[in-house]
C-alpha cells in the first residue's frame, strides 16, 4: 500500500510522458473505490471547455498577422514595402503599402469575424446548463465546469455535454435512442445500452451511491470504436467486471431521443471528446492552376531580380565615366560621396527591385481569391442542379478547386447510392432452389395476402415447407432493423396490430428491403422489446424469440448473425451474408441450385444475400456465450479477438436460401457516364459489391458496352495462374491493339476498334500493390497501370474503403500525374474523397458524411455532368485567362519602366506618376478582368453540355502551358516596346503641339500609360466572347474612369501633395493632335499581332471549341462530335468504302 | 414568363438570369469576311493618315545649327568654373535659302544633358516656387543654401542648372545693315505653369521681396534680374525659367526659347537671306561631353517636322493591308479545299451506288 502510494507520488511529480498511459481510470462520481481494490494512477483531465476559436482578444493582431505573413506572397510584399520605407526609393511606399494594407485588413476582418462567431458558439456551448449529481442531489452548473467522473443527467432532446458512459435510463430495458445527425449526419435513431448492472438505478440517490471505476482507452477520434471496462463494487461480493463498448458510449454532440432521461458518467471532456477530436481541419488541396500560377510567379520573380541586377550593373558601368557619375548640374551631397561603393550598389539593387516590383501584383491574389469565392456561388445557384424530390441543392465546401473541375481526367465513382439509387426493393428469394417472387408493387399497391407468392418451381414438400418458414423467420430475425415507434412521443396514435404500417429504420437499406419483402410474404417483424423479438406469422400469431446475441455486421466478414431462443426453447443461429462468405461455411443444403440462382441474379445486377442457420444445443450455446464474453471483455485487441470468436461460431451452417434485392440505377446515370467518356475522362467504378452485380451495373450504365472485351484480374483467375503470368498476358492482349487503336480510342468513340474493360477485385489489387521482397515492387504496379491506361473502363469490386483511397492514390501519383475526381455518397467513400484531387459527395441516403468531407456536394450523380462539362470548363477558361492576363498586363506596365532606365542614366526615375503606379492594378484595369473571370462564356452552356468533346480542348492544363504563357509574356513585351518606342520616337526632338510648347517627362509617361490602359483593356475586350451589359459597363466604364480620373488628378492642385507634377499634364496632352494620333496608332499596333494570330489560328487550326463558336455564329447548331478534326481528315485522302 | 412559372414549380431560391449565368448577351464572333473588311478599312485609314502626316511634316521648314564646335573657344573657357565672370560671345552666320512662312519658333537643343535623373527631378521646392515660403528648401539637396546658410531662391539642382545662353537672331540685309529679328520672350510656357504653379512673392519691388535669399551658385545674376524690363516676366514668373523647370523626358531635348514677333519685315515670317545667331555663351556642355544647338522651325497643326508618325501610320497601313489580303487568300484556299473534298466524297458515294 505504501509502496503504491509512493509510486503515485512519484508519478504525480514526474511530469511528461509517464503520465501518458494507455488507459485511463475514472472513479464514477469521484467516489474512491473501497480499500483493497487496485490503486490507480490519478491523471489530470481537461475541463469540459470547447475551444474552436483560434484567437483571443489579446493575441488576435500578432497571431493573425503572423499567420498572414506566413503566406509567401504576403511576405514578399511586406519585404518590398519595408525596403521602400527604409531606403530612398523612387516610388512612394504608399504604392505598395496601400494595396497590401487593404488585403491584410480585409483578410483580418474576415478572419476576426469568423473567429468572433466561433467564440460566440463556444461560449453558448460552454455556458449551457447541465444537470449533474453531487452528493446524491441534482445540481445545475455550466457545461464547461463539468469534470471527468461527474455523473450527468440528460433529458430528452438535449445533446450530451461530453462523452458519457451510459449508466441507466428511465426505460425498463436500459436502452435509449440517440441521433447523431450533427456528428456523422445519420438521422436514424440508434439504440444504446446501459451497463447491465446499473440499469436499474433510477433515482439520484441510487446513482449517487454507485461505487465503481471505469477503465478505458485514452481518447481517440474514431466515432464508432470504444473499449473499456467497468468495475462495480458492492459491499458484499467481489467487484463485478463488465465490458464496455461503443454501444455503451453516448457521444458529445448526439441528441437523446424517445427517452425521458438518462444518467451517465463523464469519461472524456472538452477537447478530448470524440467530437472535438474530429474537428480535424481537412488538408489543403491545391489546384493545378494554382500550382502553375506559382511556377509563373517564380519565373517572374527571376525576371524581376535579373532586371534589377542588369540595371544595377549597367548603372555602374555607365557611371564609370566621372562626368556621368556626377555632372556639374547634379552634384552629390557630402554623405552620398562618402558612402561605401558596395552599400551603394546594394541600395541601388533594392531600389530597382522596388521600382519593378509591380510586375508581381498584390491585386492578382486578391482578384483570384475574389473570383474563386464569388464564382463558386454559380454552382450553388444553379437551378439545374437542384433536386426537386429532396429539395437539396449543390454545396460548395471549398472554392479553391473550382477550376480543377475542368481538368478532371479520372473519375472514381462509388456504385451503391451514387450510380444506383440505393433504393432497395426485394425482388425474389430462393429457398432450396424454389424461387419465390413476392407480389410486386402493382400500381403502387401491395397485395397483402399470402397467396401473393408465385411458386415457380413445383410446390415444396412438407419438410420444404418447414424450411421455407424457417427461412422467412430467419429473415425476420437476423437484422438490426428498428421499428420507428412513435408511441413514446404520442401514445394515442399507436396501432399495435396494424403491422404493415410499421416504418422500419436501419443504417442499411438492404435490411429494410428484406424485412419489408418478407412482410409481403407473410411474416412481419413487429418490434424488439426487452430483448424479445416479436413477429407476426402467416396465421397472424405473434411469435416471440429471445435475442441472445448479435454478431454484428462488418465489411471484412461480410455477414452477420443472431442467436435467438424460440418459445419452445430451441436455440438457433441465423446467419446472413454475401455468398462468398457463406458458402465456405455451409455443410448442408442445396448449395449448387442456390449458387446457380445467386449467380444468375448477380448477373442481372441484383444484390444477393445468402441465409443459413444452425441449431445450437444449450451446451454449445454456453460455449459460444463464454467465447463471446471473453472476447468482449478484452481491453486490448478486442476487435481481433471478436473476429476470431465470430469465425469459430459461424461455421457448420445449413444453407437455407438466398435473396435478391434490386438497386435501381440513378436517373441519367448512363447518359452522364457516356458524356464523361466522350469528354475524355476515364471512369472507374469502385465498389464493395461483388463482381457479377457490379459488372451488371456497369453494363446498365453503359460503362461497359456489348463490344467491350472484359479482362479479369480476380482472385479466381489468380488461383489458376500466378499474378506475374496474368499481368503479362493481359498487357500483351491490350498492347497488341493499342498501336492501331490509339487514335480512335483517344476520341472515346471507338466504334470499330476493340475496347477493353478491366475488372479487378480487392484481393488481387492488394497483391498487385504489395511490394515484392526483391524490392522491385514498382514492376507490377507499372504493368498494372499500363493495362489500366489502355482500358476504356475499369471496375474494381470487393473494395475496402481504404483500398478505394489506395487506388486513387496509385493513379494520382502515376507518371502522368492525372487529375482525379472521386464521387461517392457513403462513409466508406470518405477516404477516397479526401484522397482525390477533387472530392464530390452525393447527398444521399447513407448519411451526409461524404457530403461533409467533400469539396463539393451534389444531390444526384447526373449533376456531375453539368458540374464538370459546364461549370468546370467555364471556371477553367476564366481563371486561366485571369492568370495569363494579369501577367500580361503587368509586363506591359513595367517593361516600359525598365526601358526608361536606359534613357535616364539608370537613376531609377519612374516613368509614371505615383497615382498611376498605385491605381493601375487596383482600379484602371482590375474590374474588367474580374468581371470577365466571373461571366465569360466562350461557348454557350448548352453547347458544352451537348458536345462533351469540347472538354478535351482544355485538358492537361492546356491554357496554362509554357507555350501559352510565353506567348502572353512576349505579347506583353512586344506591346511594351510598341508603347515605349512609339512614344519615344514621337517625342524625340520634335514638337508635338501647334503652339510650339514642349512637353516634359511626365507627359511622356502619361502618354505611354494612356496607350497602355487602352490597349490592355481593349485586349480583354477582344478576348471577351460573352458581352452582357455588365461587361459593357465595366470595360467602357473603366476606360471612362481612367480619363475622368486623369482629368481630375491633373485638374486640381491637391493640397495634400508636396509636388504638383501632374498638374494639367493630361489635359495638355489631349490638346495635342499628334498625341491623339499616337494613341490610336499605338493601340492598333499593340493589338494587331494578337488579332492576326487569333484569326489565322482560327482559320488554319481551329479547335473544336472554335468550330462550335463559328457554327453558333451562323445560327446553325451543328454538333462537333462527329466531325472531330475534320481538317486532318480533309487533308488526307479518304479511303474508299466497299 | 416561362422562367417565373418554372420558378413556382420548383420552389427554388430566387432564380435570376444573373445567377443562372443566362444574362442576355451578345456573342462576339468575327466571321472571315468581317475581319477582312475591318482590316481592309483600317489599312486604308492608316495609309491615308500616314500620307497626310508625311505631307504636312514635309511642309515644315527647319534650321538647326550646332554651335558647340563652332564656338569652341567659348566652350573651352566655360570648362573652367573660375572664368564665369568673363563674357564670351560667338556669332554664327547662316543663309536661309527659302523664306520661312508663318509663325517661327526658336528652340535651344541640348545633347547628353540628363534632366530626367531621379535625384535631379526631385531637387526643387514647389512651395518656394509658389512663394508660399521662400525658405522652404528641404527638398532641394544638394543646392539648398549657401555656405553662409542663406537659402537659395530658386533652390535645387534644376533651377541651378538653368540654361543661360543668350541667343539673338539678326537679319543681315547686306554686309553693313544688321537688323535684330524681333522675338517674343513670353507665351512660350504652359498657361497653367505661369499662372498657377509659379508665383512671385509680390507684384513689384522684387529685390526687396527676395531679400534674405541667395542666388543659385551657377547663376550670374539673381532671380529678380532675369528680365528687368518686364516685371511680368521676372522672378519666378520668367518664362525661360518656367520652361527650364519642366524637366525633359530624354537626355536629348529641345526647349522653346523665343517666338518670332511678326512685325515689319517679318510679318510673313522670316524672309530668305543672310542671318546670324549672336550667342552669349554661358552654358557649359563640354564638361559632360554634351552639345547644344539652336533651332528655327515653323509648325503645322501636328507640330514639328518629325516624319515618324506619318511613316508609322503608312507602314501600319501597309501591313494591315497585306495581312488582310493574306487572310483572304487563306480563306479562299480553305474554301476550295473543302469544296474539292466534298466533291470527292460525292464521287465516292456515286461510285458506291
Amino acid at each position: 500500500m505504501d509502496c503504491s502510494r509512493l509510486r503515485t507520488l512519484v508519478h504525480r511529480y514526474c511530469a511528461g510522458e509517464e503520465n501518458w498511459v494507455d488507459s485511463r481510470t475514472i472513479y464514477v462520481g469521484h467516489r474512491e473505490p473501497p480499500p483493497g481494490a487496485e490503486a490507480y494512477i490519478p491523471q489530470r483531465y481537461p475541463d469540459n471547455r470547447i475551444v474552436s476559436s483560434k484567437y483571443t482578444f489579446w493575441n488576435f493582431i500578432p497571431k493573425n498577422l503572423f499567420e498572414q505573413f506566413r503566406r509567401i506572397a504576403n511576405f514578399y510584399f511586406l519585404i518590398i514595402f519595408l525596403v521602400q520605407l527604409i531606403i530612398d526609393t523612387p516610388t512612394s511606399p504608399v504604392t505598395s503599402g496601400l494595396p497590401l494594407f487593404f488585403v491584410i485588413t480585409v483578410t483580418a476582418i474576415k478572419q476576426g469575424y469568423e473567429d468572433w462567431l466561433r467564440h460566440k458558439a463556444d461560449n453558448a456551448m460552454n455556458q449551457c446548463p447541465v444537470h449533474f449529481i453531487q452528493h446524491s442531489k441534482l445540481v445545475r452548473k455550466q457545461s464547461r465546469k463539468l469534470r471527468v467522473g461527474d455523473i450527468v443527467m440528460v433529458k430528452e432532446d438535449e445533446t450530451f455535454p461530453c462523452d458519457l458512459i451510459f449508466l441507466s435510463s428511465n426505460r425498463a430495458d436500459g436502452t435509449c435512442h440517440v441521433t447523431t445527425a450533427s456528428l456523422d449526419g445519420e438521422s436514424s435513431h440508434k439504440t444504446h445500452y446501459a451497463v447491465q448492472d446499473t440499469k436499474g438505478f433510477r433515482t439520484e440517490e441510487e446513482i449517487g451511491g454507485l461505487q465503481a471505476t471505469i477503465e478505458c482507452e485514452q481518447p481517440q477520434p474514431d466515432l464508432y470504436k470504444f473499449v473499456g471496462r467497468i468495475n462495480i463494487y458492492s459491499d458484499l461480493s467481489d467487484p463485478v467486471v463488465r465490458p464496455l463498448g461503443s454501444e455503451n458510449l453516448l457521444l458529445r454532440g448526439a441528441t437523446l431521443k424517445n427517452t425521458e432521461r438518462v444518467f451517465g458518467v463523464a469519461i472524456y471532456t472538452g477537447m478530448e471528446t470524440k467530437m472535438a477530436l474530429n474537428y480535424q481541419s481537412k488538408s489543403q488541396k491545391r489546384s493545378a492552376v494554382e500550382k502553375s500560377m506559382n511556377v509563373f510567379l517564380i519565373v517572374y520573380l527571376c525576371i524581376l531580380v535579373s532586371k534589377a541586377l542588369v540595371n544595377t550593373v549597367l548603372k555602374y558601368v555607365w557611371q564609370s565615366e566621372p562626368f556621368r557619375d556626377e555632372p556639374w548640374y547634379n552634384q552629390k551631397t557630402q554623405s552620398e560621396r562618402q558612402r561605401n561603393l558596395f552599400l551603394r550598389a546594394f541600395t541601388d539593387f533594392l531600389a530597382f527591385m522596388v521600382l519593378f516590383n509591380y510586375i508581381i501584383p498584390v491585386s492578382m491574389y486578391v482578384t483570384v481569391e475574389m473570383q474563386k469565392f464569388l464564382g463558386s456561388y454559380f454552382i450553388t445557384w444553379d437551378e439545374d442542379m437542384f433536386d426537386e424530390e429532396t429539395g437539396e441543392g449543390p454545396l460548395v465546401n471549398t472554392s479553391d478547386l473550382n477550376e480543377e473541375l475542368g481538368q478532371v481526367e479520372y473519375v472514381f465513382t462509388d456504385k451503391t447510392g451514387t450510380l444506383t439509387e440505393n433504393n432497395m426493393e426485394f425482388k425474389e428469394c430462393c429457398i432450396e432452389g424454389h424461387v419465390y417472387v413476392p407480389h410486386v408493387i402493382c400500381n403502387g399497391q401491395v397485395l397483402p395476402d399470402s397467396s401473393g407468392i408465385d411458386m415457380i418451381d413445383s410446390s415444396p414438400s412438407v419438410s420444404g415447407r418447414e424450411r421455407e418458414e424457417l427461412f422467412f423467420r430467419a429473415l425476420c430475425l437476423c437484422h438490426t432493423v428498428q421499428v420507428k415507434d412513435d408511441d413514446d412521443v404520442d401514445g394515442p396514435r399507436k396501432s399495435p396490430d396494424s403491422g404493415k404500417s410499421c416504418v422500419y429504420i436501419s443504417s442499411s437499406p438492404d435490411e429494410v428491403a428484406l424485412v419489408e419483402g418478407v412482410q409481403r410474404l407473410g411474416f412481419t417483424f413487429l418490434r424488439l422489446k426487452d430483448n424479445y423479438m416479436e413477429l407476426l406469422n402467416r396465421e397472424s400469431d405473434v411469435e416471440r424469440f429471445e435475442l441472445l446475441e448479435i454478431l454484428s455486421f462488418d465489411s471484412v466478414r461480410r455477414r452477420m448473425s443472431v442467436i435467438v431462443k424460440s418459445a419452445t426453447g430451441d436455440i438457433y443461429l441465423f446467419c446472413k451474408g454475401a455468398d462468398s462468405s457463406i458458402f465456405p461455411r455451409v455443410v448442408e443444403g442445396k448449395v449448387e441450385q442456390i449458387r446457380a440462382r445467386v449467380e444468375r441474379n448477380a448477373v442481372e445486377g441484383l444484390r444477393t444475400l445468402c441465409v443459413a442457420y444452425k441449431k445450437l444445443n444449450p451446451e454449445e450455446y454456453e460455449g459460444v456465450g463464454k467465447l463471446l464474453q471473453a472476447a468482449k471483455v478484452a481491453l486490448q485487441d478486442r476487435e481481433k479477438k471478436l473476429a476470431e470468436a465470430y469465425e469459430q461460431i459461424e461455421r457448420d451452417l445449413i444453407l437455407l436460401g438466398a435473396t435478391a434485392v434490386e438497386d435501381r440505377l440513378q436517373e441519367k446515370a448512363a447518359d452522364t457516364i457516356e458524356a464523361l467518356q466522350k469528354a475524355g475522362i476515364k471512369v472507374w467504378v469502385l465498389t464493395g459489391d461483388k463482381m457479377e452485380t457490379a459488372a451488371a451495373t456497369c453494363y446498365a450504365c453503359k460503362l461497359f458496352r456489348r463490344s467491350t472485351q472484359l479482362l479479369e484480374l480476380t482472385t479466381k483467375k489468380l488461383e489458376e495462374q500466378s499474378l506475374h503470368d496474368v499481368l503479362f498476358e493481359l498487357s500483351k492482349t491490350v498492347l497488341r491493339h493499342s498501336g492501331s487503336l490509339t487514335r480512335d480510342h483517344f476520341s472515346g468513340l471507338s466504334t470499330d476498334g476493340q475496347d477493353y474493360g478491366l475488372i479487378i477485385d480487392g484481393a488481387a489489387l492488394s497483391l498487385v500493390l504489395k511490394p515484392r521482397e526483391e524490392g522491385s515492387s514498382g514492376n507490377y504496379r507499372e504493368l498494372f497501370l499500363e493495362i489500366c491506361r489502355n482500358c476504356s473502363a475499369v471496375l474494381c469490386c470487393r473494395m475496402a474503403p481504404l483500398q478505394k483511397a489506395q487506388i486513387v492514390k496509385l493513379i494520382k501519383f502515376s507518371k502522368e500525374h492525372p487529375i482525379t475526381l472521386a464521387i461517392g455518397d457513403g462513409a466508406n467513400d470518405v477516404s477516397m474523397i479526401l484522397e482525390a484531387h477533387v472530392g464530390i459527395g452525393v447527398i444521399g441516403k447513407e448519411g451526409r458524411q461524404a457530403a461533409r468531407n467533400s469539396d463539393y456536394a451534389i444531390p444526384k450523380f447526373k449533376h456531375l455532368k453539368k458540374m464538370l462539362l459546364v461549370h468546370g470548363h467555364f471556371y477553367y477558361i476564366r481563371i486561366a485567362e485571369l492568370v495569363q492576363y494579369f501577367f500580361y498586363k503587368n509586363v506591359c506596365f513595367i517593361f516600359p519602366q525598365f526601358l526608361y532606365q536606359f534613357f535616364c542614366g539608370f537613376s531609377q526615375q519612374t516613368l509614371y506618376d505615383t497615382a498611376y503606379l498605385t491605381l493601375y492594378n487596383i482600379t484602371f484595369t482590375s474590374l474588367p478582368i474580374l468581371l470577365y473571370s466571373l461571366m465569360e462564356q466562350h461557348v454557350s452552356a448548352d453547347a458544352l453540355k451537348r458536345d462533351p468533346v469540347l472538354y478535351r480542348d482544355i485538358a492537361k492544363n492546356a491554357l496554362l502551358r509554357w507555350r501559352v504563357f510565353i506567348y502572353w509574356t512576349f505579347l506583353g513585351v512586344f506591346d511594351a516596346l510598341v508603347f515605349f518606342f512609339g512614344a519615344y520616337f514621337m517625342f524625340e526632338n520634335t514638337t508635338v503641339t501647334s503652339n510650339g510648347q514642349i512637353f516634359g517627362n511626365w507627359t511622356f509617361g502619361t502618354l505611354v500609360f494612356t496607350v497602355m490602359v487602352f490597349t490592355v483593356t481593349l485586349k480583354l475586350a477582344l478576348d471577351t466572347h460573352y458581352w452582357t451589359w455588365v461587361n459593357h459597363f465595366v470595360i467602357w466604364g473603366s476606360l471612362l474612369f481612367y480619363v475622368v480620373f486623369s482629368l481630375l488628378w491633373g485638374g486640381i492642385i491637391w493640397p495634400f501633395l508636396s509636388y504638383q507634377r501632374m498638374y494639367y499634364v493630361f489635359l495638355h496632352m489631349l490638346c495635342s493632335g499628334p498625341a491623339w494620333l499616337a494613341v490610336v496608332l499605338l493601340v492598333t499596333v499593340g493589338l494587331l499581332p494578337d488579332v492576326l494570330k487569333k484569326v489565322l489560328c482560327r482559320q488554319l487550326w481551329p479547335t473544336a471549341t472554335e468550330r462550335i463558336q463559328k457554327s453558333a455564329a451562323h445560327k446553325a447548331p451543328v454538333s462537333a462530335a462527329p466531325s472531330d478534326r475534320p481538317l486532318l481528315k480533309d487533308l488526307l485522302p479518304r479511303p474508299r468504302r466497299r | 414568363m416561362e422562367r417565373r412559372s418554372r420558378h413556382q414549380l420548383f420552389r427554388l431560391p430566387d432564380i435570376t438570369a444573373m445567377k443562372q449565368q443566362q444574362l442576355p448577351a451578345y456573342q462576339l464572333h468575327f466571321s472571315a469576311t468581317m475581319v477582312f473588311s475591318i482590316f481592309f478599312a483600317a489599312g486604308i485609314f492608316c495609309l491615308l493618315m500616314g500620307i497626310f502626316l508625311i505631307l504636312s511634316a514635309r511642309s515644315i521648314q527647319k534650321v538647326e545649327i550646332n554651335y558647340t564646335k563652332t564656338c569652341g573657344n567659348c566652350a573651352k573657357l566655360r570648362e573652367d568654373a573660375f572664368n564665369h565672370g568673363k563674357i564670351c560671345t560667338c556669332s554664327i552666320p547662316f543663309v536661309l535659302a527659302k523664306s520661312m512662312q508663318g509663325n517661327v519658333f526658336m528652340y535651344y537643343k541640348l545633347y547628353g544633358f540628363y534632366q530626367n535623373l531621379y535625384r535631379y527631378i526631385l531637387s526643387r521646392s514647389n512651395s518656394q516656387l509658389l512663394s508660399k515660403d521662400l525658405k522652404a528648401v528641404e527638398d532641394c539637396a544638394p543646392f539648398k543654401m549657401s555656405h553662409t546658410e542663406i537659402p537659395f531662391a530658386p533652390c535645387g539642382a534644376i533651377a541651378n542648372s538653368m540654361f543661360n545662353d543668350t541667343i539673338i537672331l539678326s537679319y543681315n540685309l547686306n554686309s553693313s545693315i544688321h537688323i535684330q529679328v524681333p522675338m517674343l520672350k513670353t507665351g512660350i510656357t504652359w498657361r497653367t505653369d505661369k499662372y498657377v504653379k509659379f508665383k512671385n512673392p509680390g507684384a513689384s519691388n522684387l529685390t526687396d521681396k527676395f531679400a534674405g535669399t541667395a542666388k543659385p551658385p551657377y547663376w550670374p545674376k539673381p532671380v529678380y534680374e532675369l528680365d528687368p524690363d518686364n516685371p511680368e516676366n521676372n522672378g519666378f514668373l520668367n518664362d525661360d525659367f518656367i520652361v527650364w523647370m519642366r524637366t525633359a523626358a530624354f537626355p536629348t531635348f529641345k526647349k522653346l526659347y523665343r517666338r518670332l514677333h511678326r512685325i515689319h519685315y517679318f510679318i510673313e515670317g522670316l524672309p530668305a537671306g543672310n542671318y546670324s545667331f549672336n550667342i552669349t555663351y554661358n552654358f557649359p556642355v563640354t564638361k559632360f561631353q554634351g552639345e547644344k544647338s539652336v533651332v528655327l522651325s515653323t509648325l503645322t497643326w501636328s507640330g514639328g517636322s518629325s516624319l515618324f508618325l506619318g511613316l508609322a501610320y503608312t507602314v501600319t497601313g501597309a501591313m494591315t493591308w497585306l495581312a488582310s489580303f493574306a487572310m483572304l487568300a487563306i480563306h479562299f484556299m480553305l474554301k476550295q479545299r473543302k469544296a474539292s473534298t466534298l466533291q470527292q466524297q460525292s464521287k465516292a458515294l456515286k461510285g458506291q451506288s
